[in-house]
């Protein structure tokens, strides 16, 4: 047992660290703030960011993994892209989403300029993602699709998605907890209005931008900032843990 | 000609590349574009100085900035060295039942909301730094230690699958690494400098910009700080803090800043540019 211990005690710390850190946020829960209008308005914007980025960046993500050929410098650029964009800070694409999407286009603090902000920080991130499933799948299959006349675009649109759907559901749920953790982007861009939506160019409040608030500017709000952020705690380890158990009925790889 | 484009989708390809980098390099420079007036009208001498007071027309970064860097050097050595220890021991363990639940956990990690390091270091860190340290308690040290949980898993997961790499590339060479001079990090460093360097490059990146916790642990006291225990501010939390009310100047100052900051991030980034592309 206590050999056990000694081999991998840092693990073992690690692990008693988060525990003691969740730990935390275990007390009552208390809600007298949240309205529904912030957690469907959160909802619709990081899904739909994750929805219109996911394309762009599995095109990109099929240039990286090798599977659709293009020029030496050409490839090494889009590499050196996807690298600048991972190391921008959120808080510089939401600067640059307030003037180019609130001041410039004249979304003003709506729903959609969160969304477009949201997806220059979800691309990398997908990209990185959809990159390493499709590196080991176009050295398994990129040479014997070749020789049966398939297209790259056929191999990514078509055969990708049909032997790896799980891991392709896994990469957007990545993205999907990404945008959900980000605030620095969005509290710029999308107001802080805690109505109901009614159309896409409506003001809203993010679910993490509500609790910021909650915890540093409204007086009394720190025990919902608290059982709202356990709350999310709770639905991003039931997001990971969920695909891996269906990941084993989705993938035929 | 179209049907050749079609039917090669190289073209297209290529289309759509340049077009996305196109767009990047659009929405990096618009905040520059945005405060060239603030670049053209004031003084060089002015807005690198030590003096942050919009209202009277000093627009000094310099506290901002040093305050930035001193985070990254408290922060990016503990994190850098931490990680490295776990993804050394995830490798030693890598067939163990506790290496997946780690990794999973460490995945939750990377992408748990930053405000929830931020409330759980209000909670749990300033009481601690103030009752052992004294002071106020939003201090350096209390940003820099809940900085350094918070990235540590990032840190740790691109050492791991890096590592992996490493082994797969040199397998079954593992008992003349064992004889040799240099220890596990040196041959590591050696077999892999691009992944060593990107990583330390893009930890320096995430600490650098990161808001939310410097925001709320910081105490953002307008002063370069003296001690450990002293408050600060960064720019980032600057932009954050300021931006809901600035107008005029004093809003195109904070446009030149992320600016400032931007190209700040490219040189980091692309220093290594030779190595980068030479994959």
């Amino acid at each position: 047992m206590f050999k056990v211990i000694r081999q991998r005690w840092i693990l073992w710390l690690y692990m008693l660290m988060t525990a003691s850190i969740i730990a935390v946020f275990i007390r009552p829960l208390h809600f007298e703030y949240t309205t529904a209008g912030i957690i469907v308005g959160t909802i619709i914007t990081t899904v739909g960011a994750v929805l219109l980025s996911a394309l762009p960046a599995y095109l990109i993500a099929g240039v990286m993994a090798g599977i659709i050929r293009l020029p030496n410098w050409l490839q090494s650029l889009t590499s050196v892209m996807v690298y600048i964009l991972a190391g921008m800070p959120s808080i510089i694409l939401g600067v640059i989403g307030f003037l180019l999407f609130s001041n410039t286009l004249g979304f003003g603090w709506s729903m959609l300029s969160a969304m477009l902000t949201l997806i220059m920080l979800l691309y990398p991130t997908l990209v990185t993602a959809f990159s390493q499933l499709l590196r080991p799948f176009n050295q398994r299959y990129g040479m014997t699709a070749k020789s049966f006349g398939v297209g790259p675009l056929e191999l990514l649109f078509r055969l990708s998605p049909a032997y790896q759907k799980g891991k392709i559901i896994d990469a957007l749920i990545l993205g999907w907890a990404t945008s959900l953790g980000d605030t620095a982007a969005v509290m710029l861009t999308c107001g802080t209005l805690t109505s109901f939506p009614d159309s896409i160019f409506d003001s809203i409040r993010l679910l993490n931008y509500h609790i910021y608030l909650l915890a540093m500017d409204i007086p009394g709000g720190m025990p919902e900032a608290r059982s709202l952020s356990l709350l999310l705690i709770i639905f991003l380890l039931f997001l990971f843990i969920t695909p891996r158990l269906v990941h084993h009925y989705l993938s035929e790889d | 000609m179209l049907l050749r484009a079609v039917k090669d989708n190289s073209y297209g390809m290529k289309f759509i590349v340049l077009l996305l980098m196109l767009i990047l390099v659009f929405l990096l420079a618009y905040p520059l574009v945005s405060s060239w007036n603030f670049f053209t009208d004031i003084p060089i001498s002015n807005w690198l100085s030590f003096d942050w007071d919009p209202d009277n027309d000093s627009f000094g970064m310099g506290i901002q900035l040093t305050g930035s860097l001193l985070l990254v050097l408290t922060t990016l050595p503990l994190a850098l060295l931490m990680g490295w220890i776990i993804s050394l021991q995830l490798v030693d363990n890598r067939n163990n039942w506790l290496n997946p639940a780690i990794v999973g956990i460490l995945e939750v990690w990377i992408s748990l909301p930053s405000i929830i390091i931020g409330i759980w270091a209000i909670i749990e860190i300033i009481p601690a730094v103030r009752n052992i340290f004294g002071g106020r308690g939003y201090s350096l040290l209390a940003t820099s230690i809940g900085m350094t949980i918070f990235i540590m898993p990032t840190c740790t997961l691109l050492f791991y699958r890096s590592y992996l790499s490493h082994l797969d590339q040199y397998q079954g060479l593992e008992d003349s690494f064992q004889m040799s001079v240099l220890s596990r990090s040196e041959l590591f460093i050696k077999s892999q400098p691009t992944a060593v360097i990107g990583t330390i490059n893009y930890i320096f990146c995430r600490i650098f910009g990161e808001t939310m916790v410097v925001l709320m642990v910081s105490g953002n006291s307008l002063q370069v700080p003296h001690s450990l225990l002293a408050g600060f501010r960064t720019l980032t939390a600057t932009i954050a803090m300021e931006m809901a009310y600035a107008a005029d100047m004093h809003a195109t100052a904070l446009f030149a800043m992320a600016s400032v900051a931007i190209i700040f991030i490219l040189v980091v980034l692309l220093v290594q540019y030779k190595r980068l592309i030479n994959v």
